[in-house]
């Protein structure tokens, strides 16, 4: 094992793989950039109090509104939940570490490296995008917003959902497998469950964002018409963008939620109000909010039916939350209420929520949306949601947890101060807005003197909101030198992380935690504790670099993008090198609590859950192709007119041979036949070859005919789709690769061939994907 | 502002809008109140120094479930009822707002949005651009259109507005009873234009 | 099982692929009305679809939890398609 470099190193931080290293790297990455889009936000709010100033002008306004949108969503508040996220999981449920830590560096690194891409957009030419954090489209494409800086945030974009499904993978197998051991689902703590319905929203949520932003990003670099387009490229985009954005304000909030529910449980001194229901309702409403987005355009005279259904249920939304802030506040009922910084800041969270909550029940329905779209009527009730309910809730976290992470309690008093001060800020900040309710969002100026005073108020609110968090900095920095010791458990909470030292040691526990019945018991092994096998490595930290500067070289500098390609794919190699000598095994854990995974192997079930954000991403695409499609109605030929269907079909049969060899190579790998295993992995990567091969024929003869990339909307939706498909196929190929070397390296020899039956998984389901392309595009 | 006085709303559909407006606010405005001062009188109530409870959350036990199914089916009920009658309720509204009126006495007025201005289309065939002429007493239909981006065509003071999508028409209409000057503005991020994308709505 | 077997029957699922691949082409040369071809052409496609996740992706012998997943994106997949479709552009459709 490698020595580990000092803990105040800066090496330590830039190799770390602990989660609790990550989740610090997270929180003040986070914080960071909480007050990059913060600062944006006093920045506007300024200019708006004096509608003749001219500190922004327009552009200068849409951009500031833009990035403060775009950074606040994505890579400020819910990189925050997941700064606890990723320190407390493991220490909730009684594990050692999350189930994968390179890939979790992985995700912070990415996480890290797409926010500062987004960021760079300020200092480059045409600086960053102003089209608004919802990038609607046309305004988005190229003829609208010809600055470089609209196709640069979309790959820094990309970068985060890459962050984001590596993350969810994480954390879904973690808590799937990795319970210790008695610790069943009923006896998990709310913040744990909510971050594993916020890993569940994500799963489902994202891909179909990734299809969306690959989508604009062919459209304003190759030239191809899905979002210019008349009409249709306005609906496409309100699709798949809102199929992921309004999921995106629960994947924000729950967390917050989780927290409120810890927080209220160890202040109140009695077991949560209906915590069953609360997490039913929790389970129903994530479900729910995949089914409402059409909310967002209720003013686009889309088909009746479909926005009546969607009211409907964006009225149902409001049940189960509705029951859960009721169960909270039934929580107080007959308790022993302790009003500390964290309580005040979790009812101040349900308080706020309340009302965020009540006026977006306004927004479900369609008559009122024909004045309250794009107002600043939405503007206060999204801020109230996602900053009232969600940053008072993580700010709840933060006071909570402090003691834990640090070892060293804060000032209470200071503590308090900060929560009276940001609390009136925040409503001096937001409720003029619902008194101005008609004034219209993301405007620099404004003609109507009645709205002056109010905005004038906004501003005052804005400035003292702001100024609040310096008390919170200064508290924390102060305490982390002088605070008194916390002690393990200054709050005499129940929870697993409570029954460890503050801060715990990197193995988390010196004990193994066993639950029985309601009661943990903390098993010795006699003094010494379990072995923890941590591993420190650059190689996430690289890799995510690589791709940063391969996309700004994409966009600013050939050169710099050759670099970037050659760093990424020179660390993808050592990564997997590394794999193929083994350096890096985590035993799967052996006593561990995994229903319903009890046959599942932890990567395994990241393999099915890599395979579910894959067919998310192609049910965005396919989603696209069919709404394309109806829209084109007669004019988009039908198939067998433009390929060659019995081409075609060959092709679909070697991809299905294909198929059969790779599971013949799984058949093989359970019985240990290695030179069998050697030759059906061979055979499927020279079918894969010829199936690229006559893929390339058909191209080049399309080509010739004429049917190019840019010839007609169908000819683009069909070049995109396949060669998305058949990127994953020369994907699967380089695995195949990989696990070619590493039987003939005799890296299986120990632990059977777990690797080619996972990458079966992938492979079969790229043979279904092709099994659905090659009837939409060539049979239909 | 919040609200306005019968006197100074213009004209349909801004009556209907308000009164369901004002319906929404006064539910929405009493279910806060009664909620949060629950809340605020248990806090006030069970505060540690009056409270006579125990404390039974106890380091490494796992807390029992607490609460009954028919308290929390109460809660579902309730909000389930308020929600569902408010969304029946405005069933009939939402096609009286977006229904087109046709007939003679009508007046069809074509409505193009571009970066960044309003251009009108009478009847007639004589255009406009950054003003529109209506008659009191009559109902007017706009039908909207895009040259270029999506664009939302509102007219605040009527409390109606619609999207304007390129490549399609969309329809809203108004009746106005009181002569004066309406603003015309676009709600939908259009570039840098947007804020002065403003046109006259002169009725009289 | 043994190892013959399996063999034996991922050949023959292999074989029934195959079968299924031909018979949609041959639907296409026979000009059979545009709704039939529509759902055989489906049709077929979401058999073949589901004999690959059943037995090679072997999802038959594999918690059903894993199930549930694939499931789930089905449910979301199909409601991509439906309100896409259905709401893709302005109505009535000019």
């Amino acid at each position: 094992m490698v020595e580990k470099p000092d803990y105040y190193s800066i090496k330590h931080w830039l190799t770390t793989t602990n989660h609790k290293d990550i989740g610090i790297l997270y929180l003040f990455t986070s914080l960071y950039f909480l007050m990059v889009g913060g600062s944006l936000a006093l920045l506007f709010r300024l200019q708006l109090a004096f509608p003749w100033l001219n500190i922004l002008d327009a552009s200068a306004y849409n951009q500031a509104v833009t990035m403060h949108g775009l950074i606040m969503v994505l890579w400020a508040v819910s990189p925050l939940a997941f700064a606890f996220a990723n320190y407390l999981v493991p220490l909730q449920i009684g594990a050692r570490d999350l189930a994968f830590p390179r890939l979790n560096a992985l995700s912070y690194w990415l996480y890290l490296f797409s926010g500062l891409l987004a960021a760079v957009t300020f200092f480059i030419p045409g600086g960053a995008p102003d089209v608004g954090w919802t990038y609607y489209a046309p305004l988005s494409t190229a003829r609208f917003s010809p600055q470089p800086g609209v196709t640069l945030a979309g790959l820094a974009l990309v970068m985060l959902i890459a962050s984001v499904t590596v993350s969810t993978i994480n954390f879904i197998v973690t808590v799937a497998t990795m319970r210790a051991p008695g610790l069943g689902w009923s006896k998990i703590p709310m913040f744990t469950w909510s971050i594993l319905f916020t890993v569940l929203l994500m799963l489902f949520a994202f891909s179909p964002l990734a299809a969306g932003v690959l989508l604009l990003a062919v459209d304003r670099v190759f030239g191809t018409a899905f979002y210019t387009s008349p009409e249709g490229g306005t609906f496409l985009w309100g699709h798949l963008f809102w199929f992921f954005g309004h999921p995106e304000v629960y994947i924000v909030l729950m967390p917050a939620l989780g927290i409120i529910g810890d927080v209220i449980e160890t202040f109140t001194r009695k077991p949560l109000f209906g915590r069953k229901y609360i997490l039913l309702s929790m389970a129903a409403a994530s479900f729910i909010s995949f089914i409402v987005y059409v909310h967002h355009m209720f003013n686009t005279g889309m088909h009746p039916i479909v926005r009546e259904v969607m009211s409907l249920t964006t009225e149902s939304i409001s049940v189960p939350f509705g029951i859960i802030m009721l169960s909270f506040i039934f929580s107080l009922y007959k308790a022993k209420i302790k009003v500390t910084t964290p309580f005040l800041f979790a009812i101040g969270s349900i308080f706020l929520f309340i009302i965020g909550g009540i006026t977006g029940v306004f927004n479900s329905s369609i008559p009122l949306n024909h004045l309250i779209r794009g107002t600043y009527w939405v503007v206060a009730h999204l801020h109230y949601a996602m900053v009232g309910a969600t940053l008072f809730g993580l700010l709840a976290g933060l006071y909570y947890w402090y003691p834990k992470m640090t070892g060293r309690m804060y000032n209470e008093r200071l503590g308090k101060i900060h929560f009276a001060i940001a609390f009136i800020g925040f409503n001096v900040l937001y409720l003029p807005m619902f008194i101005i309710y008609d004034m219209p969002r993301r405007v620099y100026t404004y003609s109507v003197p009645e709205w002056i005073p109010f905005n004038q108020l906004e501003t005052l609110g804005g400035y003292i909101f702001g100024i609040s968090f310096l008390l919170l900095v200064y508290n924390f920095y102060k305490s982390y030198r002088v605070g008194a010791p916390a002690g393990n458990n200054p709050w005499g909470g129940w929870s697993l992380e409570w029954l460890t030292q503050s801060p715990p040691p990197p193995h988390n526990f010196d004990f193994e935690p066993v639950i029985t019945g309601d009661q943990v018991t903390l098993y010795t092994n006699g003094g010494q504790p379990e072995p923890h096998i941590e591993h420190m490595t650059s190689l996430p930290m690289y890799l995510s670099l690589g791709v940063f500067v391969t996309f700004l070289g994409f966009v600013i500098s050939t050169p710099l993008f050759i670099i970037g390609v050659i760093l990424t794919l020179a660390v993808l190699a050592k990564w997997m090198w590394s794999d193929v000598l083994n350096k890096f095994v985590i035993p799967e854990p052996v006593k561990s609590e995994r229903w319903p995974f009890e046959n599942t192997s932890k990567l395994k079930l990241g393999v099915w859950i890599l395979v579910i954000t894959e067919a998310m991403l192609f049910a965005g695409l396919i989603g696209a192709y069919s709404l394309i499609r109806v829209n084109m109605m007669g004019e988009w030929p039908p198939g067998p007119l433009v390929h060659d269907v019995r081409l075609g079909g060959i092709n679909t049969i070697v991809l299905l041979t294909s198929s059969l060899t790779v599971a013949l190579a799984v058949a093989y790998s359970k019985f240990g036949n290695e030179r069998n295993i050697l030759l059906s992995l061979l055979a499927s990567l020279g079918l894969a070859g010829l199936f690229i091969g006559i893929k390339a024929i058909e191209w080049s003869e399309l080509f010739a005919e004429g049917f190019t990339l840019t010839s007609s909307l169908a000819a683009s939706t069909y070049y995109v789709l396949t060669s998305v498909h058949a990127a994953h196929v020369l994907g699967g190929m380089i695995v195949m690769l990989y696990l070619i070397t590493k039987v003939l390296k005799g890296g299986y020899k120990s632990g059977g061939y777990e690797g080619v039956e996972n990458f079966g998984i992938y492979w079969h389901f790229i043979d279904i994907v092709w099994i659905f392309l090659f009837a939409l595009f060539y049979l239909l | 502002m919040l609200f306005k006085t019968i006197l100074e709303i213009p004209g349909e559909p801004a009556f209907t809008w308000y009164s369901l407006f004002q319906l929404y606010f006064s539910l929405g405005f009493a279910i806060g109140v009664v909620v949060l001062g629950l809340m605020f009188y248990f806090i006030y109530r069970y505060r540690e120094d009056r409270s006579t409870e125990s404390e039974d959350i106890k380091p490494g036990r796992i807390p029992t479930e607490r609460g009954n199914l028919k308290v929390i089916l109460g809660f579902l009920g309730i909000t389930a009822i308020v929600l569902y009658s408010l969304t029946i309720y405005s069933i009939p509204l939402t096609s009286y707002i977006e229904d087109v009126p046709e007939g003679d006495d009508v007046i069809v007025i074509d409505v193009i949005g571009f970066q960044w201005g309003w251009r009108f289309i009478y009847p007639n065939g004589t255009e406009s651009v950054g003003e529109v002429k209506v008659p009191v007493g009559k109902t007017v239909v706009f039908r909207v259109t895009s040259l270029d981006i999506l664009h939302n065509f509102k007219i605040r003071d009527f409390r109606t507005g619609v999207d304007a999508v390129p490549g399609a028409y969309t329809y809203i209409w108004i009746s106005p009873h009181e002569p004066g000057e309406y603003i015309i503005q676009c709600y939908e991020l259009c570039g840098v234009g947007h804020a002065n994308m403003v046109a006259k709505l002169i009725v009289g | 099982m043994e190892a013959e077997n399996i063999i034996k029957m991922y050949t023959l699922i292999w074989v029934l692929l195959v079968v299924f691949t031909i018979v949609e082409v041959m639907m296409i040369a026979m000009a059979f009305p545009p709704v039939f071809i529509l759902l055989g052409v489906i049709g077929l496609a979401s058999l073949k679809a589901v004999f690959i996740a059943l037995y090679y992706q072997h999802l038959k012998y594999d918690d059903i939890a894993i199930s549930w997943f694939y499931l789930m994106a089905l449910f979301f997949a199909i409601f991509i398609v439906i309100v896409f479709t259905g709401g893709s552009g302005v109505w009535p459709i000019q």
